[in-house]
């Protein structure tokens, strides 16, 4: 039985996906519902490859770290099979963990054109009508934070400076009410001496 | 932008130019800046404009990206958008307030041109325009 193979191109990457139609869903010759083996190459950097579980590992992750780039948070993402995380000049650094005993992780640094290079690429391939996959639990959704008391920076951000405006305007009230009142007292003194 | 909004069939949001433009005017940091309430659809449409026109510049853009990402070797792409961008806002915003004048700053505005860029190289898709109305949805 012949295997199906698509790529999604996307200037600097390339994801080739291999798999078989599945006819107990009637599906058409050209199709993909089983994938077999997919390969990432990017340019100037080691090819990536693996199994069905590992594709969606990676395409969770890189779904997930996009939606935490874009919404400004935490830029740190670690899982099972890999870590994504933003350095101090702008690059991605990926750590892929091989599932093989006595392999070592594989480093990859990525900048922001070819992350979106490879993350157009996996759009791609969610959008493609040729393969069927369960993508359905990939997008990760972000609703807008309430108030959360467990964040103690906020709270101190939120207190803090009307607590310290109101000890400075007490502080500043205090002292002028006992200049005003040694104040007085001396106008009284006066107006009793001149009265004798 | 006009001529994508006929493309995808939005004639009746946008009959015309103007129609766009007024919606354009709605951004309280222009200088022409009208106070009108923007309805979902109509930010539904712009939504899908901008991505479907992030897909013809996305050669641009990512060569924007990559010259910022090589900024010590080849700083030229990028710093020519950088300057060309705060010309247009100088031009077009209202440079009196703070915000704007925060934005026309070379040295601090970086960071947030690289974000807007990058968000931008993301949402040319059906995904990424999700990610962008995500992104505004939690502004």
């Amino acid at each position: 039985m012949l295997q199906n193979k698509y790529t999604f191109t996307q200037s600097s990457a390339e994801l080739e996906i291999v798999g078989l139609p599945d006819y107990s869903k009637s599906d058409s010759e050209k199709k993909i519902s089983i994938i077999s083996k997919w390969k990432l190459s990017i340019i100037d950097q080691p090819d990536i490859e693996g199994g069905l579980d590992h594709l969606k590992l990676i395409l969770q992750s890189f779904y997930k770290y996009s939606s935490l780039i874009i919404l400004g948070k935490e830029e740190k993402l670690e899982s099972k099979l890999i870590d994504i995380n933003l350095d101090e000049d702008g690059l991605h650094n990926l750590l892929l963990k091989s599932t093989k005993p006595q392999v070592e992780p594989l480093k990859l640094k990525l900048g922001n054109a070819e992350f979106t290079d490879v993350l157009n690429c996996f759009d791609q391939l969610k959008q493609s009508e040729n393969i069927s996959f369960n993508f359905q639990t990939i997008s990760p959704v972000y609703k807008k934070q309430g108030f959360n008391l467990r964040n103690k920076n906020k709270i101190k951000n939120i207190l803090y400076p009307p607590l310290l405006a109101f000890l400075s305007i007490s502080l500043i009230t205090s002292s002028l009410l006992y200049l005003y009142e040694s104040n007085q007292k001396r106008n009284e003194d006066i107006t009793f001496k001149s009265k004798l | 932008m006009y001529s994508l909004s006929n493309k995808l069939s939005y004639q009746e949001i946008f009959p015309n130019k103007v129609s766009i433009w007024k919606l354009r005017c709605n951004n309280p940091l222009r200088k022409t800046f009208v106070s009108n309430n923007l309805k979902y659809h109509e930010f539904d449409a712009l939504l899908k404009i901008t991505s479907e026109m992030t897909k013809y510049l996305y050669p641009y853009i990512r060569s924007i990206l990559l010259s910022l990402d090589n900024y010590n070797s080849r700083p030229e792409l990028w710093n020519d958008f950088h300057n060309r961008l705060i010309d247009l806002i100088k031009q077009r915003f209202n440079t009196e307030s703070i915000l704007v004048k925060k934005l026309i700053n070379f040295e601090n505005s970086k960071n947030f041109y690289s974000k807007i860029l990058l968000t931008l190289a993301m949402c040319q898709s059906e995904d990424g325009y999700d990610r962008l109305k995500i992104y505004l949805l939690n502004l």
